[in-house]
């Protein structure tokens, strides 16, 4: 299909990249600007002079990151958090989608569990409550406060439960013809076919459990067991509180509120979730279930 | 089939019913027995503390409890800096304070928990809510209030009275006498509060001194002189780049801190404080005539360009970058400024520190806060010992601020070789000025009239930064005008001796009206003044005064001195 170029045609393409180079480099110059700033002096970034390429090379700062024992331990809870929420959060999403994928002919009380998780996605019991319920379970201060409250994304069940029923029924019946049971089509059928899906909501968790950072917070009881992003947080929020200053040595102070030194520990914070993206990019691609069902 | 799969869509539900309910009796079950022991304690730990009253008015000071054999055991929740502060192999239970406590005065301390000071008080409210509380925590004022009228926490007054060391009392007397007042409720007292360091956290004048030596000026003396040297600095090009891209001062959209509060109160302005009038009734600093006239003035400089016309979207770190690339030679700041941001920011050039002056022949009076650090200690009521909380004050004094070795500097402060905290670790934390004194002492033994080992290890710091730069290494320059002979240090000292203070005169927990409505009068308030600022008419100000009235100030103020009349 050759397109005729007319001059009009091309107008409007050469501004559509335009546009939409001048967007992507919006969204990235932050990025690019805080790398820039992560490998320059102090003394440089203090005077506002690092924009997009660092002024006075130095990877003192990320030295510095690597050497701190907090950064490393806070990274060790998130990939544990990762693996272990992420795996949890798939088992469950897959179990709970399959049956619910059904119609109501084969599966009576449908209607009856979906709005059991449902009701989740509507009302929840707010943070007090939600935080006695994770006291009083003994779930305090151990990774599973972090890994089981949020362990059924019921959104994603909706997705995946919606990417079930797409595929073609009759698949599931042919099997269940040569003798399958509802388990061997899951898992020899369903799941196969589902790679895209899964692998979008795998992502979601993954994006999720290494980003979230307020339960780390609230459910931990020292900041030796705070995830990644929770440690981030605290360091990069640090209050600047003029009447601390003056007890504070300010050395001391000035070291903690480094422009470089957070720039590069929060880079180092994003880097692994961006090498996440290319291994699930091959997913991506639509499932393919063309001709397998004659109709 | 049907009959089959209905059976097992029944099982199905009643099932997850069942789990649910499992869960919840779980929760049940382990809830129990740790709201049990709060609620059954009382009875058994009700005596010690009337017990132990022999008449409050008896001579101060019998001393510390002696030390607890056997050895007691103290919870309490930690907040700090997110900074390094353990040796390899300690925690928040086994570290040096810990163990200096624990075999010093037979007390073990345990952190239920630890967390940043910014989730700190999110974290004792999701605590309260929960119904647990160790033996002793900092509050904010607010909680406070709220957990003396749920009863949960000791008077400590009886117990002050005999076991406060003298230092502990001399430094509740440094903060003010409104500052332990106000940790009182009817009379009796119910927290020691975190002293803080308002006395010297106030304004100081900072103006570059290549700039002050190129013009030949001479300190200022009043706010006309700054309001001069401020249009010298802008226009007369004092980088002598030929181009009048220099402001007068430094400015941002904070309008809270010192860069802007200190402008104020050089012309008698105070903001967001509750001041005496001539009656004798109290007032907010929001709404009086003053305040009028100092926007008059940066309405001036404004409009003039002798401050950024951008300043009211700049934070403070574009202020300094301003200041790195040398564009504002003059600004408010505080005693330490020197070392923290100028140091860093202009390391060749130095600075020079003068008292913040008045508009007229009255000295200007500095405003300061309620001296605390955000916080009060409380001892649950159900604490066995709560008279344990004064040998846990007194480790800290004799660690943080009384210390003259500089072994134990290292082991219990701070050790800079391997850049560690130690003293983000003492259980308990209370604050007092240093600046002053610092400057005295080493003041004094730097014109030789006493030996430096009664120095501590940061005056003796200080004094070594001090002779390398009288010795020609002016790198240390920020050290020299910190704690030198023309020093903020002695500005803080200047403003003790002469008083030049204006401290709220309202030290109560907020009012009812003010938990309302003091939100958004404070809203009204900032938006007014920097649309005066910014060039809007004066009458802004009169539009906002009234408006304030009528929108919960007029109620405030009631209840402010209703609240006044009562502590007479």
């Amino acid at each position: 299909m050759v397109e005729r170029a007319t001059w009009s045609r091309k107008l409007f393409l050469n501004f559509n990249y335009a546009l939409l180079a001048f967007i992507s480099f919006l969204c990235l110059f932050p990025i690019v600007q805080m790398i820039a700033i992560s490998f320059s002096s102090g003394t440089a970034v203090a005077s506002g002079r690092v924009t997009i390429f660092p002024v006075e090379f130095t990877t003192d700062a990320y030295r510095y990151v690597l050497r701190n024992k907090a950064f490393m331990d806070a990274v060790w809870v998130s990939v544990e958090r990762v693996l272990l929420g992420c795996s949890l959060q798939m088992l469950l999403l897959v179990l709970i989608a399959y049956p619910l994928s059904k119609e109501v002919s084969a599966f009576r009380h449908r209607t009856l569990y979906v709005w059991f998780f449902m009701i989740t996605i509507l009302f929840s019991g707010g943070l007090v409550p939600t935080y006695l319920v994770i006291k009083n379970t003994g779930l305090l201060d151990s990774i599973w406060a972090l890994v089981i409250p949020g362990a059924v994304p019921v959104f994603s069940v909706v997705l995946m439960l919606n990417f079930f029923r797409s595929l073609p029924k009759e698949m599931g019946e042919a099997a269940f013809i040569d003798g399958a049971g509802h388990w061997t089509t899951l898992i020899k059928i369903y799941i196969p076919l589902s790679k895209p899906g899964i692998a979008t909501l795998l992502l979601f968790s993954v994006v999720g459990h290494w980003n979230s950072w307020f339960d780390g917070i609230i459910y931990m009881n020292s900041p030796s067991n705070y995830p990644l992003q929770s440690y981030l947080q605290s360091i990069v929020l640090m209050k600047q509180d003029s009447s601390a200053l003056s007890v504070l040595d300010q050395s001391i102070l000035a070291n903690l509120s480094d422009r470089t030194l957070k720039s590069a520990q929060i880079g180092l914070g994003a880097f692994p979730i961006l090498l996440v993206y290319p291994f699930l990019q091959k997913y991506f691609m639509k499932g393919i279930v063309l001709g397998s069902v004659k109709e | 089939m049907p009959n089959k799969s209905r059976r097992i869509s029944i099982i199905g539900v009643s099932l997850v019913m069942l789990m649910s309910v499992i869960f919840t009796a779980c929760s049940n079950n382990k809830g129990e027995p740790s709201t049990a022991p709060s609620s059954s304690a009382p009875s058994s730990s009700a005596e010690p503390s009337p017990s132990s009253s022999d008449s409050g008015s008896a001579a101060p000071s019998a001393g510390l409890p002696s030390k607890f054999d056997p050895p007691i055991q103290l919870t309490t929740a930690m907040a700090n800096y997110s900074y390094t502060k353990f040796s390899d192999g300690e925690t928040t239970d086994n570290n040096v304070y810990t163990n200096y406590i624990k075999d010093t005065y037979g007390i073990e301390v345990k952190a239920i928990w630890d967390v940043p000071f910014e989730q700190y008080e999110q974290k004792v409210n999701l605590m309260i809510a929960s119904g647990e509380m160790p033996d002793f925590l900092a509050v904010s004022p607010s909680q406070f209030k709220q957990l003396y009228d749920a009863g949960s926490i000791a008077d400590l007054t009886d117990i002050y009275e005999k076991y406060a060391s003298d230092q502990t009392r001399e430094i509740m007397d440094l903060a003010g006498a409104e500052v332990l007042e106000s940790a009182k409720m009817k009379g009796r007292l119910m927290s020691i509060p975190w002293t803080g360091v308002a006395k010297e956290g106030v304004s100081i004048l900072w103006i570059r001194k290549d700039w002050f030596e190129k013009f030949n000026l001479s300190a200022p003396q009043s706010m006309a002189d700054v309001l001069k040297i401020a249009e010298t600095f802008a226009t007369q090009d004092p980088d002598g780049n030929g181009k009048p891209d220099t402001f007068g001062l430094g400015l941002y959209k904070e309008l809270s801190e010192n860069a802007m509060v200190g402008f104020l109160n050089g012309f008698h302005a105070y903001r967001d404080i509750w001041i005496k009038d001539a009656d004798g009734k109290l007032v907010s600093g929001d709404i009086q005539p003053e305040m009028k006239t100092a926007l008059a003035e940066l309405q001036a400089l404004y409009k003039n360009g002798w401050i950024d016309k951008e300043f009211g979207v700049k934070d403070i770190q574009k202020l300094e970058e301003s200041i790195a690339s040398g564009k504002v030679g003059m600004f408010f700041g505080n005693m330490g400024s020197a070392a923290a941001p100028l140091q860093q920011l202009t390391p060749e050039n130095e600075w020079l520190p003068f008292a913040v002056p008045s508009v007229d022949s009255e000295p200007a009076k500095l405003q300061i806060p309620l001296n605390i650090f955000n916080y009060y200690w409380v001892v649950n009521k159900n604490a066995k010992h709560p008279e344990a909380i004064f040998p846990i004050i007194q480790t800290w004094l004799d660690m943080f601020y009384y210390n003259t070795s500089d072994e134990l500097y290292t082991q219990y402060n701070y050790d800079s070789e391997q850049d560690i905290a130690h003293w983000m670790n003492a259980p308990i934390k209370i604050y007092k000025n240093k600046r002053a004194e610092n400057h005295l002492a080493e003041i004094e033994v730097l014109n030789g009239g006493k030996d430096k080992t009664s120095l501590t290890p940061e005056q003796r710091n200080n004094l070594a930064g001090m002779e390398k730069y009288l010795a020609g290494d002016k790198k240390y320059w920020n050290v020299y005008y910190q704690d030198g002979p023309e020093s903020s240090g002695k500005i803080a000292v200047e403003y003790l001796e002469k008083d030049m203070y204006q401290p709220t005169q309202f030290t109560g927990t907020p009012t009812p009206a003010m938990l309302q409505k003091k939100a958004n009068l404070d809203k009204i308030r900032d938006q007014m003044i920097l649309k005066v600022i910014l060039g809007g008419s004066l009458d802004e100000f009169d539009k906002f005064v009234e408006q304030w009235k009528k929108l919960g100030g007029d109620e405030i103020t009631a209840e402010v001195n209703e609240w006044f009349a009562s502590t007479k």
